[in-house]
């Protein structure tokens, strides 16, 4: 319980927010923990999975770090075409990784993949990418996966004083010592915050493993949740004992992260001068030349592959078999009963997401950040609960849970907006807290001793201050929520069905060619409505 | 002459089954005052949409759109079971295809009994009477791509699976997640005896997650042929253009059951029992199977889809001994796993 010492709206303020993350995550997290019990040692039998996890967790996010730190790099100012490559970059968010495992399992399946079709004729069947591998699930987890470590790097970057590194040069350090002494510590805490990120988004990752990976005998902790599930009865506890057992992972790798971080100040914002923003002006072509190709391998041919599924009448290895179709479009738009039902819900709550979990994020962070009472360590870690489930747990725990309570809401929309805002709770909070921490508190100080109340200075300079993180936050919680699966397939029904539903649906039981069609749908909707914020707060001129 | 064929129509239409039986006013009554049906259904994309039109087009005063639930068999059986564990049952009728979950259900008295008329039209092994009967079945054969693999190379029987040119990664199997394979690899260990299932493992067959994939890779040559593929998938317009082909096995081939029935505690008890009688008469099965899905009844009197052999043709298997195929079923999991992985 938080019981800070000082104003009334602060204290209220702290008590809500601890009641409402601890309303949302506990039930689901102890109806799991409950149900794991009695099958903890499940995995074990299993060592090869839990091997296999691990060492895709660590390849994708070693890789995935990798990109996204050399994008956010390579695209520091001065770099030619740098605003349409920082749109496109992080493509990938909007792509999903179902459509890009399914796009590069298109292009390079040995048999068929249009990448080997071009490579056999050109230089004989020896000449063979497989994406059906193991190499193939780490490096297509990384493509769709790095955009997060280059918005956290990138950001960390953009709030980066330049007169630290002129200190460093003006007492005669090297380009490369200021680079290893004064830039890598900087940005150590976004590193980190990407990497322990990474890890766990990419031991939870499902859709990759499973389109690229269980066809190559790759089975990984999700495949084998997946699989637990869907048997009847499902194997719960066993699912559950996995779902512990990446539980404790991420929590380990959480409490490392703090630990790492705890004795070291970050603030880079204060309310001295400062001019934001480092700069590189070496080898900006080959940086250009490094975006250009991420850009190409994570969203420009996927997309010709899907765009080639979704128009040809079916995808074989024998071109002439194959016609150029709008059937596939034309059945997704007009036939298939839930498109625009469903693309409708998801924009809606897609939005709404966003907003709430912006908002409460901002709450907690606030709190746990400039807050004075105890326990706000524990509301921290309770807030990054629902990132340390694996999404397919965690939606089980929601079920149990919102199917017993008495509330008119099991069933409609509005579950599905609560079981949204637990999942990406976390998101909301480290975006909102990354921009706090950077934000000297001298600056609410200082409003607060000219007489200014809280709620005033809340208003006229924390918030102004970091309404660009937060607009940037909304963006990407928009852009989440609208692909969001696990939860949404166990609590959905006819009426509260989304976009991402129903292309997991024709993924699991229909064609694969719709399903191409469909993603371009949803791709599509969650552009529309990004571009359309984004054109509003530059008319506004807050970019 | 004339005359005797006629009257053969007559009575030939009076004792159709599909026919015959007309719905208890009483029943129809109760179901108006309730005015709502929730299914909860496993089969595959919009075609159930089609037939729940037709049905709703025969009693319009049913919304049966708002608890409409449609998911894979697995996910549909979860959310009908935590509903009825939390005592919040909104489904009234489920369809889904796990033979083996229904007979479990069934036991623990979560099927609500219900002894419409069509049961009798339905062979025994397809049913239990008075709970469920199939809405559908498939055959879960070998399918194969005639632009791949020559059709002189093509198995005829489940033994030629067994031969070397199929070995390595060349055939694909379903995930065990599916009822599907465990209905497939418990029918064949009757019919071909437990070596045969060793011997293809040996085969080191490509495990795909789900059936479409597994059509998707079939199609594009990246497996010589799917071993365990729902019939219907190969007689699909695309399927036959893009050259896939189904075999019957001699030796038989395993029917997977869609079973359809009314759940303990429906909240609209009296529409669900117009819908049961519905998808189990002669139209509702027509319409469903061999029309919309290309799958078989399990009613003799309805008719394949076009291009398909009757289900009288092939030898089809079904398990006859469900307390057996029910213990099977709760070792399947761990029995694949150190077959296939």
């Amino acid at each position: 319980m938080i019981l800070p010492r000082s104003s009334r709206p602060e204290t209220v303020l702290a008590l809500l927010v601890s009641g409402i993350v601890a309303v949302l995550v506990l039930p689901p997290l102890l109806a799991v923990v409950f149900a794991g019990m009695g099958a903890g040692f499940a995995p074990l039998r299993q060592p090869q999975v839990i091997l296999n996890t691990l060492f895709f967790g660590l390849a994708t996010t070693a890789c995935a770090l990798l990109i996204g730190g050399a994008l956010a790099l390579a695209l520091l100012p001065g770099v030619p075409g740098r605003g349409i490559l920082e749109r496109l970059v992080v493509m990938p968010l909007y792509l999903t990784p179902l459509l890009t495992a399914m796009g590069w399992n298109w292009l390079a399946s040995p048999h068929s993949g249009l990448l080997n079709l071009v490579l056999h004729a050109v230089f004989g069947p020896w000449a063979t990418i497989n994406a059906v591998s193991l190499g193939g699930v780490v490096l297509v987890s990384a493509l769709a996966l790095a955009p997060l470590p280059y918005l956290l790097i990138s950001d960390a970057l953009r709030a980066f004083d330049p007169a630290l590194l002129e200190a460093g040069r003006v007492h005669g350090a090297a380009p490369n010592l200021v680079f290893r002494r004064i830039v890598l510590p900087l940005l150590l805490p976004a590193g980190l915050a990407s990497a322990v990120l990474l890890c766990v988004q990419s031991i939870g990752l499902f859709s990759v493993p499973a389109v690229l990976g269980i066809p190559a005998g790759f089975h990984v902790a999700t495949t084998e949740i997946f699989q637990l599930l869907e048997n009847y009865p499902p194997q719960i506890p066993e699912a559950t004992a996995w779902g512990v057992l990446l539980l404790g992972t991420s929590a380990l790798l959480t409490l490392a992260q703090a630990a790492l971080l705890r004795r070291r100040s970050f603030v880079t914002i204060t309310g001295k001068a400062f001019r934001p923003g480092a700069r590189i002006a070496r080898a900006r072509l080959a940086r250009a030349v490094l975006a250009w190709i991420y850009v190409a391998l994570a969203t420009v041919l996927p997309l010709i592959a899907l765009f080639w599924a979704a128009s040809s009448t079916f995808v074989t290895a024998n071109p002439k078999l194959m016609r150029f179709t709008l059937r596939h479009f034309s059945f997704v738009l007009f036939t298939y009963p839930k498109t625009w039902l469903a693309a409708g819900n998801s924009v809606v709550l897609g939005a709404l997401t966003a907003i709430v979990v912006c908002l409460l994020g901002l709450a907690v962070s606030w709190v746990v950040l400039r807050g004075r009472g105890s326990g706000r360590g524990a509301l921290d870690q309770l807030s990054m609960v629902p990132l340390t489930m694996p999404a397919m747990v965690f939606a089980l725990g929601l079920l149990w849970v919102y199917v017993r309570v008495p509330l008119p809401i099991y069933g409609t929309v509005a579950i599905l907006l609560i079981a949204y805002a637990t999942h990406y709770l976390p998101f909301g909070v480290r975006t909102t807290s990354a921009a706090l921490r950077q934000l000297h508190p001298e600056l609410e100080e200082a409003a607060r001793v000219s007489g200014a109340s809280w709620l005033r200075t809340m208003r006229r300079i924390t918030l102004p201050l970091i309404q660009p993180t937060v607009l940037a936050a909304w963006i990407l919680l928009f852009v989440m929520a609208m692909q969001e699966v696990s939860s949404s397939i166990l609590l959905y029904t006819s009426h509260s069905i989304v976009l991402s539903v129903a292309v997991f649906d024709l993924w699991e039981n229909g064609n694969q060619s719709d399903v191409a069609a469909l993603g371009f749908v949803q791709l599509a909707a969650s552009f529309l409505v990004v571009t359309v914020v984004l054109g509003v707060r530059q008319r506004r001129g807050l970019a | 002459m004339i005359g005797r064929i006629l009257l053969a129509c007559v009575l030939a239409l009076a004792l159709a089954p599909g026919l015959a039986h007309a719905a208890d006013p009483a029943v129809i009554d109760a179901a108006r005052h309730e005015g709502a049906l929730a299914v909860a259904d496993s089969a595959p994309g919009e075609n159930f949409q089609k037939f729940m039109a037709a049905f709703k087009a025969k009693y319009p005063f049913l919304d049966v759109a708002t608890g409409f639930y449609s998911g894979p068999t697995g996910r549909v059986l979860a959310r009908v079971n935590a509903e009825i564990d939390a005592k919040r049952l909104s489904f009234d009728v489920m369809l889904a295809a796990n033979t083996a979950a229904w007979i479990d259900m069934t036991r623990q008295g979560r099927i609500q009994l219900y002894a419409s008329p069509e049961y009798a039209a339905y062979p025994e092994h397809a049913k239990m009477d008075g709970y469920w009967a199939a809405a559908q079945a498939i055959a879960v054969i070998p399918v194969y791509n005639k632009n791949v693999l020559p059709p002189g190379d093509a198995p005829k029987s489940w033994r030629d699976l067994l031969q070397p040119h199929f070995a390595g990664k060349r055939m694909a199997i379903q995930n065990a997640a599916a009822g599907t394979q465990f209905n497939w690899s418990y029918l064949l260990r009757q019919a071909l005896g437990p070596e045969f299932e060793q011997k293809f493992a040996a085969q080191q067959p490509v495990v795909m997650a789900t059936g479409a994939q597994m059509t998707d890779a079939i199609t594009r040559g990246e497996v010589m042929l799917g071993a365990a593929l729902d019939h219907w998938r190969a007689f699909t317009p695309e399927a036959a253009q893009a050259g896939l082909v189904a075999v019957f096995p001699t030796e038989g081939v395993p029917l997977t059951i869609v079973p359809v029935g009314i759940l303990a505690g429906a909240p609209h008890p009296n529409a669900a029992k117009l819908f049961i009688d519905f998808i189990l008469s002669q139209e509702g099965q027509h319409l469903l199977d061999t029309e919309l899905y290309g799958m078989y009844s399990m009613r003799p009197d309805v008719a394949p889809a076009a291009g398909q052999k009757p289900l009288s043709e092939v030898h089809a298997l079904l398990p006859t001994d469900q307390a057996d195929y029910l213990r099977a079923s709760q070792d399947f999991p761990r029995h694949f796993e150190e077959l296939f992985h």
